[in-house]
C-alpha cells in the first residue's frame, strides 16, 4: 500500500445499464480519515457508485483504487480493507448476531480474541448485547441495520462505504451511530456514506459532494458549496437544492 | 362477472387472480392462450401415462377394487391433508395481503373463508393433476358412473382444507408463534410421508424377503369398523349417488364448521405471529464461547448453522430418514438372508442423491446475503468449495449408519454401495450447481421450491446410479454401462458457459 495513497480513487469512471449511464466519467478522491457524504437526488448514480466501489460491480470504464490496490485487477485485496453497509440489511435470518459477527471476522480473517472483543464492545455500544443469542429472524429493520453495522465495523475496515447507513434507526442509536463513525474517522479511516437526510452530512461529513445524472456536479466544504451558490448562512438543504437545480437546468 | 366488494365469493376472486398471475410467472413470455395450450399438452400427456395404471384397476372385482380405493382414498386424504397445513401455515407466516385485509372492515370469517377456499381449490388443482386423468380413462373403460370420482375429489378437498385449519391453528395454540412453523413443516412430512411409506409397506407385504413374507403373514388384518369407516367414500367414488351425496355432504359441513368455529382464532394467530415478528425472542442463556480462525471453518460453519436451522430442509431431510425406515427394518429382519444389499442398496441411493440436490440447491442457490458475500476477501471458488463441504459433512454423517448397517452382513457390498452413493450424490449436487436458478424476489414464499427441470435431471441421475449399483451388487458387468449413461448425462448438462458470477 502506498504511504501517500488515497483512500478511495475513482476516475472517469462509467457504468451504464441497458444503454442508460448511471454514473458518467465520475472523478472522486476520499483521503484517509475524511468523512466524505455523496449526495443526490434519486436515481443519480450513488448506490451504483458505492457498489463498484465495493467490487459488486464492474465498471464499464474508468479506474477504481482502494489504498493505491485496483479494485478490478485485485479485488481480494481491496477487500480486505473494505467494509460494505447496504440500506437493505443482508443478514442470516438464522444466525444470532454473535454467530454473525464470528462469521464476518472469520471471512476477513480478524484473530479470534480480538474479533471476540470488538463485537462486545460494539454490541454493548450498538444495544446488541442482550440480544446476543437472539436469532435474527425476529428483529426489527433498526435491529438488523445495527447486526450489519457492528459486521462492517468489527475488521476494522480502512474504508467504510455506507449506503443510507441510518434508515431505521432510533434517534437514540443514531447519534451513537454517528459518534462511532465519527470516532473512526478521526482514527484515520476513510468513511463515505450516502444519505438524504441532509443534516447528517452536515453535521458530520468534512467534504460533500453532489452527484446528479451520473456526474458530479459539486465537491468540497460546506462552506465552498455555500460559496459557490452565493448562499452564505443558508443550511445544506437550500444548496443542495439550488446545486441540483442548476445541474437539472443545465 | 364481479363480486360484491367485501364477500366472501370477491375475496376468492381476489386470491384466485393472485394464484393465476403467480402460475403465469413460471410461463415467462408466454400469452394466456400459449400457458392454456402447455396446460392441454400436459393433461394429453397425463392420460397417456394414466392408461397402463388403470389397466392395473380394471379388472379388480368386489372385496379387491373396494381395498384398492379405499387406500387410494386414504393416501389422496393424506396427500390433501399434508397440503393445506402447509398452505395453512405459510399465510400465518406470510406478510402478504393479510395485514391489508386484517385491517380492513372486512369479517374475518370470509378473511379465512376466502383462503380455505383458495387451499381447497389449489389441493383439488395439484392432486387433480394426477387423479382426473385417472378417472378420465377409468370411466371411458369402465362406464360413466366413475367420474364421481371428480365431486368425491372435491369433497375430500373441502375436507382436507378443514382438517389443514384445524390442525395448523391447533399447533399454534400448542407450540406458539415461534415454533408453529417448524410443527406444521414436520406434521405435514410426516403426513405426506404416509404415502410413500405405505407403499414401502404394500411391496413388503408381497414378501421381498423370506422373514418379511412371514411377519406379514403374522400380522392380523384390519378390524372390521374400518369397513363402515370407508363405506360412504368408496362407494361414492364408484358411482353410487346417495354415498357420493353423503361424502360431499360431510366434506361441506366440515368445511364450514371449521372456517366459522376457528377462523377467528386463526387470524388473532396471524396478528400474533405478525407482532411476534417486531418483537425479541427471549435469548437463552448461553455460555460465550471463543469465536473460532479462519474464512473456511467460518463459511462451513455458517453453511451448516443454516442448514441445520432450516425449517424446510429438516422436514425434508426428515422425510427422506422416514423413506429410510422401511429399509432399516428389513436390513433388521433380513440380516441372515443372501442378496440383502439388493434389496437397499438401490433405494438408500435415490434417497441420498435426492437429499444431496436439496441441499446443493438451497445452499448454493439461495445465499440468503449474496451482495454481501461477494463484498468479502474470499474468492467465489472458495465459497462454492466450502459449501459444498458442509453439504458432503451432512450427508456423510446420514450414509454412515446405513452403511456401517449393511457392512455388518455384507461388507463388500456396503463397500460399493457407498462408492456408489457417493458418485450419485456428486451427481445430483453438480446438476444443481451447474443450472443455476436464483430465487425471485416476489416468489419468497416458495423460494424452497427448486426448478422442476433440474429435479428431473436429479431423478434421472439418481436411477441411472440406483440401477448401476444394483448391477454390481449382483455381478453383473452391464453396471458400468448405466455408470457410463450417468456419467455421460452429466457430462451433457454441463455448464456450456460461465453460470455463477
Amino acid at each position: 500500500m502506498p504511504p501517500d495513497a488515497a483512500a478511495l480513487s475513482m476516475r472517469a469512471l462509467c457504468k451504464s445499464f441497458d444503454g442508460k449511464p448511471a454514473v458518467d466519467q465520475l472523478d472522486l478522491t476520499i483521503r484517509p480519515g475524511e468523512f466524505y457524504a455523496l449526495l443526490g437526488p434519486n436515481g443519480a448514480g450513488k448506490t451504483t457508485t458505492i457498489r463498484m466501489a465495493a467490487g459488486l460491480l464492474l465498471p464499464d470504464s474508468g479506474s477504481i483504487d482502494i489504498y493505491g490496490v485496483d479494485v478490478v485487477a485485485d479485488p481480494i485485496a481491496a477487500k480486505r480493507m473494505t467494509a460494505w453497509l447496504p440500506d437493505e440489511p443482508a443478514l442470516y435470518d438464522k444466525l444470532d448476531p454473535l454467530e454473525y459477527l464470528e462469521f464476518v471476522a472469520g471471512l476477513w480473517g480478524v484473530e479470534p480474541a480480538l474479533a471476540m472483543s470488538r463485537a462486545r464492545e460494539l454490541m454493548e455500544v450498538l444495544e446488541l448485547w442482550p440480544h446476543r443469542h437472539t436469532r435474527c429472524e425476529g428483529f426489527s429493520r433498526g435491529m438488523k441495520q445495527k447486526v450489519a453495522l457492528a459486521g462492517a465495523l468489527i475488521h476494522d475496515p480502512m474504508l467504510l462505504l455506507l449506503d443510507e447507513p441510518l434508515t431505521g434507526l432510533d434517534a437514540a442509536i443514531a447519534r451513537q451511530v454517528k459518534d462511532l463513525l465519527t470516532a473512526r474517522a478521526k482514527a484515520g479511516r476513510a468513511i463515505i456514506l450516502t444519505t438524504h437526510i441532509l443534516e447528517v452530512a452536515e453535521r458530520l461529513a468534512d467534504r460533500i459532494g453532489i452527484i446528479h445524472a451520473g456526474r458530479l456536479c459539486a465537491e468540497g466544504t460546506l462552506e465552498d458549496l455555500r460559496a459557490r451558490t452565493g448562499r452564505a448562512g443558508d443550511s445544506l438543504e437550500e444548496v443542495f437544492l439550488d446545486l441540483t437545480s442548476r445541474a437539472k437546468a443545465s | 362477472m364481479r363480486a360484491r366488494p367485501g364477500s366472501l365469493l370477491w375475496l376468492a376472486q381476489h386470491d384466485l387472480l393472485l394464484r393465476w398471475r403467480r402460475f403465469r410467472g413460471h410461463f415467462a413470455g408466454r400469452s394466456s392462450a400459449g400457458v392454456l395450450g402447455v396446460c392441454l399438452l400436459g393433461a394429453v400427456f397425463m392420460h397417456g401415462i394414466s392408461g397402463p395404471s388403470a389397466d392395473l384397476f380394471t379388472p379388480l372385482e368386489g372385496a379387491a377394487q373396494t381395498r384398492v380405493l379405499a387406500t387410494a382414498i386414504l393416501f389422496t386424504l393424506l396427500w390433501q391433508i399434508s397440503r393445506a397445513i402447509s398452505h395453512f401455515a405459510r399465510l400465518l407466516y406470510s406478510r402478504s395481503d393479510l395485514d391489508l385485509l386484517l385491517s380492513s372492515p372486512i369479517s374475518p370469517r370470509a378473511v379465512v373463508g376466502a383462503h380455505a377456499f383458495a387451499a381447497a381449490l389449489e389441493i383439488i388443482l395439484v392432486v387433480g393433476v394426477f387423479v382426473f386423468p385417472m378417472a378420465n380413462v377409468i370411466a371411458y373403460k369402465m362406464g360413466a358412473h366413475w367420474l364421481a370420482i371428480y365431486p368425491a375429489c372435491i369433497a375430500s378437498a373441502l375436507l382436507a382444507s378443514a382438517c389443514g385449519l384445524a390442525i395448523t391453528a391447533g399447533l399454534f395454540r400448542v407450540f406458539g408463534p415461534y415454533r408453529t412453523r417448524m410443527a406444521a413443516q414436520i406434521t405435514s412430512t410426516i403426513i405426506a410421508s404416509a404415502m410413500i411409506l405405505g407403499g414401502q409397506l404394500a411391496y413388503l407385504a408381497t414378501g421381498p424377503t423370506e422373514a418379511t413374507r412371514a411377519l406379514f403373514q403374522r400380522l392380523p388384518s384390519a378390524p372390521a369398523f374400518t369397513e363402515w369407516l370407508i363405506a360412504a367414500p368408496v362407494r361414492g367414488v364408484a358411482g353410487d349417488v346417495f354415498s357420493l351425496s353423503l361424502w360431499l355432504s360431510f366434506g361441506l359441513l366440515a368445511f364450514a364448521v371449521t372456517v366459522l368455529w376457528l377462523g377467528p382464532g386463526f387470524l388473532e394467530g396471524a396478528i400474533l405471529v405478525k407482532g411476534a415478528g417486531d418483537r425479541q425472542m427471549a435469548a437463552r442463556a448461553r455460555s460465550e464461547k471463543p469465536f473460532k480462525p479462519g474464512a473456511g471453518a467460518a463459511l462451513r460453519r455458517k453453511e451448516v448453522r443454516l442448514l441445520l436451522r432450516d425449517p424446510w430442509l429438516f422436514s425434508r431431510a426428515l422425510l427422506q430418514l422416514f423413506y429410510l425406515a422401511p429399509i432399516c427394518f428389513v436390513i433388521w429382519i433380513s440380516r441372515t438372508e443372501p442378496s440383502l444389499s439388493l434389496l437397499v442398496a438401490p433405494v438408500l441411493i435415490m434417497v441420498l442423491s435426492h437429499l444431496a440436490g436439496i441441499l446443493a440447491w438451497l445452499t448454493i442457490l439461495n445465499e440468503d446475503a449474496v451482495d454481501f458475500m461477494a463484498t468479502a476477501p474470499v474468492t467465489q471458488d472458495a465459497i462454492m468449495r466450502n459449501k459444498l463441504y458442509a453439504i458432503a459433512l451432512l450427508l456423510g454423517l446420514i450414509l454412515l449408519a446405513p452403511t456401517l448397517a449393511l457392512a455388518w452382513a455384507e461388507p463388500f457390498e456396503a463397500l460399493l454401495m457407498a462408492i456408489f452413493a457417493i458418485a450419485a450424490c456428486v451427481s445430483t449436487a453438480l446438476v444443481n450447481i451447474w443450472h443455476p436458478a436464483p430465487a425471485k424476489l416476489e416468489a419468497a414464499t416458495s423460494r424452497h421450491n427448486p426448478p422442476k427441470i433440474v429435479a428431473l435431471k436429479e431423478n434421472m441421475l439418481s436411477v441411472f446410479w440406483a440401477v448401476a449399483c444394483a448391477t454390481a451388487i449382483s455381478q453383473d458387468n452391464t453396471w458400468t454401462w448405466y455408470a457410463l449413461i450417468a456419467i455421460f448425462f452429466l457430462w451433457i448438462n454441463r455448464p456450456r458457459r460461465k453460470a455463477m458470477a
